[in-house]
C-alpha cells in the first residue's frame, strides 16, 4: 500500500473495526476525517476497539489513519484554491454575507480562500448539521472532478456514505448555502494563535544539566519522551480549556481558535491559565505557552516547577513503561502495511546479511525539516515585539517569560496555518515511511518536524532516494509550495552530540539560494565537509 | 562523439569564443557520454564528464592516474554510506570526479562569475556518486548502475510550442537543436522528446528549463496529474531559466 491520500479508504476498511456495522458511527468519522483531524482521532482496532467503544481516551502515536486524513485535506484544499471553489462562492454572494457582517470591512483573497475544514468545523460547533457524503460530493463536482480517483475509492468501499435521494445540483446548492451561512460567523470572530513554543529552549529552561547530578542518559530518554507526547498533550488541553471556542486546526503543536470574545487579552490570559493548570494537574509543570492575536500577544511561563531530576525520572519512567513501549511499537506495526516493493534493499543479498540483523550494528540517523518555523511562519510577517530583538532567537539572559511573543496579521495567521496544515501531514507521512521501509530497530525521538531514529548504515542510499520519491510524490499532489530542500539529513556516526545547528548554519550559507538551485528535497549533511576552508579561489 | 573529441582537441579557455564553453555543447556532451556509459573507458568517460562541469582543460586532459581513480572511487562510496570524507579545499579545487561531486552536492559553484549554480543533475549527488563507482570500475566489472541520461539530467535546452492549452505549455527536447551547428549524426533516439509544463506565466523567452526529476521519472509527477502527462508539470516542479548566458546565469 502506498502512503498517499488515495489509500486512506481501503487503509480505514482494512483496519477501523465495527465502521460497517454503525452507519451513524461512520458518518461521524467521516465528519472527523474532513475537519482535519486532530491527534486525538483514533479508529478502532483490534482489542482496542473495546475501549474506543467506551470513549477511553487515548492517543495513538502517529497514526497512518491520521495522517492520511490529514493528506486527503491537504488535497481537498488544493483543488478547491485551484478551482477557487471558496472564493467564486464568497464573491458570488458578497452582498449576502457583507449584510450579515453589519460592516463594510473588505474581505482579504487569505480568507476567501480559507480551508473548507474550517468551515466545516464552525458549522459543526454551532450546531449546523452537514453530511460528509455531501460535502465529498460536493467537493469533487466543484473541482471538476479532479479528485475523481479518491471519491470512488471512497465509493467503493463506503457507499453508504453517497446513498441520498438528491441529486448533484440539490446537494451543491445545500453545500453552497452551508459556506454562506458559517463564512461570516469566521469573519466575525478573532483568530487565536495557541502554542508551546520553543521546544528546545524551554527544555533547557527546565532542565539545568549542570546543576544535578543526573545520567545523560537520562536525560536523554526523557527529551525523548517528552518530544513525542508534548504536542498530543498540548492539543488536548487546549481543546480542553477553550469550550467556547471553535477550534479551528491543530496540529505540529499549534492550535487555531476562533473566538468572539470581545476582550481577546482578558480571554487569551484565561486561556492560557487554564492551560497551565491542564499541565500542572498532569505533570506538575508546565511548558511556555503563547497566545498571540492581530491586536496582542500573551505568554505564560511558571518558573516553579519540581527539582529537573524529579521530571526526568518521570518521564524516563513513562517512557520505559509498558503503555509507551506499547504505544511506540504499535507505531510500527501500524506502519508495516505500507512497506510497498522492494526498494527500501538497494542490495537484497545485504538485506538479511548478518550485519544488517544485527541491531548493534545498527547507526543512528537524524532527519528534520529545514527552516520550518520560518516556512510556516515568516519573519515579514512577525511583529518585533520587544525593541529590535530577534523573536526567533530571544536573548539568552532574557528568562521565558520575557520572550517576546511573535505578533501577526489575520492573513499572516491564516497563512501560516494553512503552510502549517499542508506541511504537518508531509512530514508526518515521511516519518511514517521510514518506519514501514527502513523498520529502524530503535525510534530515539520522533516529535514535530526531527525523528533520531537506528538502522543499517547500508540503507542510507535507499532512505535518501526513499523520501526523495516521496516528497516528489506530494509535492506533485498535495503541495503546490515550490519545491525546495526540505530535509536534513545526516548518519550520526561518531557523532555523540545532538546539536547540529553550527553544521546547518554552515551548510545553509554555502547552499544559499544565490549561489546554488538545487532541485531536491533531502540535504544530507557530511559533517567532514564543512571543515573545509573558505577560500574563494577558483578550482585550479 | 566525434564533435566533442574535436571540442576536448580544441579546449581554449582564454578564447571568448571556445566552444567547450557552450552550455549546449556540455549538456550535449554529458547525454551522449551517459548514453554511452557502459562502451567508455575510465578515462574517456572521466573526460566526458569534467568537460560538461567545466572541469577540463588542455593541461588536465590527459592526466589519470590509478591513484587518482582510488581516490575518486573511494570519495564516492563514503558518501554514499553517510560518512562523507575528510576533504579539504584542495581536493575540492582539483579538476576531478570529486568536484563534480562536490558539484552536484552544492558545496561548489560551477561557475566563476557571480551565477547561481545549477548541476546537470539538479543536486542528485546519490547517482553521481554511482556513476562515478561505475565507471571507476570498469566496463568489465559487474555493476549494477543502469541508470542513462534520461534518468539523470534535470537541465534542458528546449524550443517552445507556440500554442499552449489552458496554461500547458509543451517544450520540446532535443539533442539536434542543441547540436545544430555541429555534426548531424550519431544523434540520440531522444530527439524531439516533449515536455508539457503548466504556467501561469509566459516562459516562451527561456532557452532552458530545470525540472524537479529526471525526464525518465517525470512519472512521478504526471501519475498525480488528472490529465496524466498531458496535464503539464505542476508549476512548483519546474522554473524556466533566465533567457540569457549559462543556465544558472540569472544573478550577478
Amino acid at each position: 500500500m502506498r502512503i498517499e491520500p488515495l489509500s486512506l479508504p481501503s487503509y480505514l476498511y482494512a483496519q477501523a473495526l465495527g465502521w460497517d456495522k454503525d452507519k451513524e458511527e461512520l458518518i461521524e468519522q467521516w465528519k472527523r476525517i474532513l475537519m482535519f483531524p486532530g491527534e486525538d482521532w483514533n479508529i478502532p482496532r483490534g482489542s482496542e476497539y473495546v475501549k474506543a467503544k467506551h470513549k477511553d481516551r487515548h492517543q495513538t502515536m502517529l497514526d497512518p489513519a491520521r495522517v492520511l486524513s490529514r493528506l486527503l485535506c491537504a488535497k481537498i484544499d488544493l483543488a478547491l484554491r485551484d478551482e477557487l471553489v471558496l472564493e467564486t462562492i464568497v464573491n458570488q454572494r458578497y452582498s449576502q454575507i457583507s449584510e450579515s457582517l453589519g460592516d463594510n470591512d473588505e474581505i482579504s483573497e487569505n480568507e476567501k480562500n480559507i480551508p473548507l475544514s474550517w468551515i466545516l468545523r464552525i458549522a459543526d460547533k454551532g450546531g449546523i448539521n452537514w453530511h460528509p457524503g455531501e460535502v465529498l460530493t460536493f467537493i469533487s463536482k466543484s473541482t471538476n472532478y479532479s479528485l475523481q480517483n479518491e471519491i470512488d475509492e471512497i465509493k467503493l468501499y463506503y457507499p453508504e456514505l453517497f446513498q441520498t435521494e438528491k441529486n448533484e445540483e440539490q446537494i451543491e446548492k445545500e453545500v453552497k448555502q452551508l459556506i454562506v451561512t458559517v463564512f461570516p460567523k469566521f469573519l466575525k470572530g478573532t483568530a487565536l494563535h495557541i502554542s508551546a513554543p520553543k521546544f528546545h529552549k524551554v527544555w533547557d529552561q527546565m532542565i539545568d544539566e549542570k546543576s544535578e547530578e543526573i545520567s545523560q542518559d537520562s536525560i536523554f530518554k526523557a527529551k525523548q519522551q517528552w518530544s513525542m507526547k508534548v504536542n498530543g498533550l498540548f492539543e488536548e488541553i487546549c481543546t480542553e480549556s477553550c469550550s467556547d471556542a471553535v477550534v479551528l486546526q491543530t496540529g505540529g503543536g499549534h492550535v487555531l481558535l476562533l473566538t468572539e470574545e470581545s476582550d481577546v487579552k482578558k480571554y487569551a490570559t484565561n486561556l492560557l491559565e487554564k492551560m497551565h493548570h491542564g499541565f500542572y494537574d498532569r505533570q506538575k509543570w508546565a511548558p511556555l505557552l503563547w497566545a498571540s492575536w492581530p491586536e496582542g500577544t500573551r505568554s505564560n511561563w511558571n518558573p516553579e516547577s519540581p527539582p529537573a531530576s524529579k521530571i526526568i525520572k518521570d518521564l524516563e519512567s513513562e517512557y520505559d513503561g509498558d503503555k509507551e513501549t506499547l504505544r511506540r511499537k504499535m507505531a510500527a506495526m501500524n506502519w508495516a502495511t505500507f512497506q510497498f516493493g522492494t526498494k527500501w534493499k538497494l542490495n537484497a543479498h545485504s538485506a538479511n546479511s548478518p550485519n544488517s540483523q544485527d541491531e548493534d550494528q545498527h547507526e543512528r540517523f537524524y532527519l528534520d525539516v529545514v527552516g520550518l518555523g520560518d516556512h510556516c511562519w515568516p519573519k515579514d510577517s512577525a511583529y518585533q515585539a520587544v525593541g529590535e530583538e530577534n523573536v526567533s532567537n530571544p536573548p539568552p539572559q532574557l528568562p521565558p517569560e520575557d520572550w517576546p511573543v511573535p505578533k501577526r496579521d489575520r492573513d499572516g495567521t491564516i497563512r501560516g496555518f494553512c503552510n502549517s496544515r499542508t506541511i504537518t501531514p508531509v512530514i508526518e507521512s515521511t516519518f511514517g515511511l521510514i518506519i514501514a521501509k527502513h523498520k529502524p530497530s530503535n525510534i530515539e525521538a520522533m516529535g514535530g518536524d526531527e525523528i533520531i531514529f537506528e538502522m543499517p548504515p547500508s540503507d542510507w542510499q535507499s532512505l535518501i532516494e526513499n523520501i526523495e520519491d516521496h516528497c516528489l510524490s506530494l509535492y506533485s499532489s498535495v503541495s503546490s509550495e515550490p519545491q525546495r530542500l526540505l530535509w536534513w539529513a545526516i548518519c550520526l556516526k561518531g557523532i555523540t552530540s545532538n546539536d547540529f545547528s553550527r553544521m546547518k548554519d554552515i551548510v545553509k550559507e554555502r547552499m544559499s539560494p544565490e549561489k546554488v538551485s538545487l532541485t531536491r528535497f533531502v540535504n544530507p549533511i557530511f559533517q567532514d565537509f564543512i571543515d573545509f576552508d573558505d577560500d574563494k579561489d577558483d578550482p585550479n | 562523439m566525434q564533435d566533442i573529441k574535436h571540442w576536448l582537441n580544441n579546449l581554449d579557455h582564454e578564447s571568448k569564443y571556445d566552444e567547450s564553453k557552450i552550455p549546449e555543447n556540455r549538456l550535449r556532451c554529458l547525454w551522449n557520454a551517459l548514453a554511452e556509459i557502459d562502451e567508455l573507458e575510465w578515462a574517456e568517460a572521466r573526460s566526458f564528464i569534467l568537460f560538461a562541469y567545466g572541469l577540463i582543460d588542455a593541461e588536465n586532459r590527459e592526466i589519470s592516474s590509478d591513484e587518482i581513480k582510488q581516490d575518486e572511487l573511494e570519495f564516492a562510496r563514503m558518501c554514499l554510506e553517510g560518512k562523507g570524507e575528510e576533504v579539504g579545499k584542495y581536493i575540492f579545487r582539483k579538476r576531478n570526479l570529486i568536484s563534480v561531486l562536490a558539484m552536484e552536492y552544492g558545496l561548489l559553484e560551477m561557475y566563476g562569475d557571480n551565477s547561481v549554480s545549477r548541476p546537470w543533475f539538479g543536486g542528485d549527488w546519490i547517482s553521481m556518486a554511482e556513476l562515478i563507482i561505475h565507471i571507476c570500475r570498469g566496463r568489465k566489472d559487474k555493476s549494477t548502475f543502469s541508470k542513462g541520461p534520461r534518468d539523470l539530467i534535470r537541465l534542458y535546452r528546449v524550443e517552445w510550442d507556440t500554442v499552449a492549452a489552458e496554461n500547458v505549455y509543451g517544450a520540446n527536447f532535443s539533442l539536434s537543436y542543441i547540436a545544430r551547428q555541429q555534426s548531424m549524426e550519431n544523434q540520440s533516439s531522444t530527439e524531439n522528446e516533449k515536455i508539457y509544463l503548466k504556467t501561469t506565466k509566459n516562459p516562451l523567452k527561456s532557452l532552458w528549463i530545470s525540472l524537479a526529476a529526471p525526464i525518465g521519472r517525470l512519472n512521478i509527477i504526471t501519475d498525480q496529474q488528472r490529465d496524466g502527462k498531458k496535464g503539464g508539470i505542476p508549476e512548483n516542479l519546474w522554473e524556466a531559466l533566465p533567457p540569457r548566458g549559462w543556465p544558472g546565469a540569472q544573478v550577478g
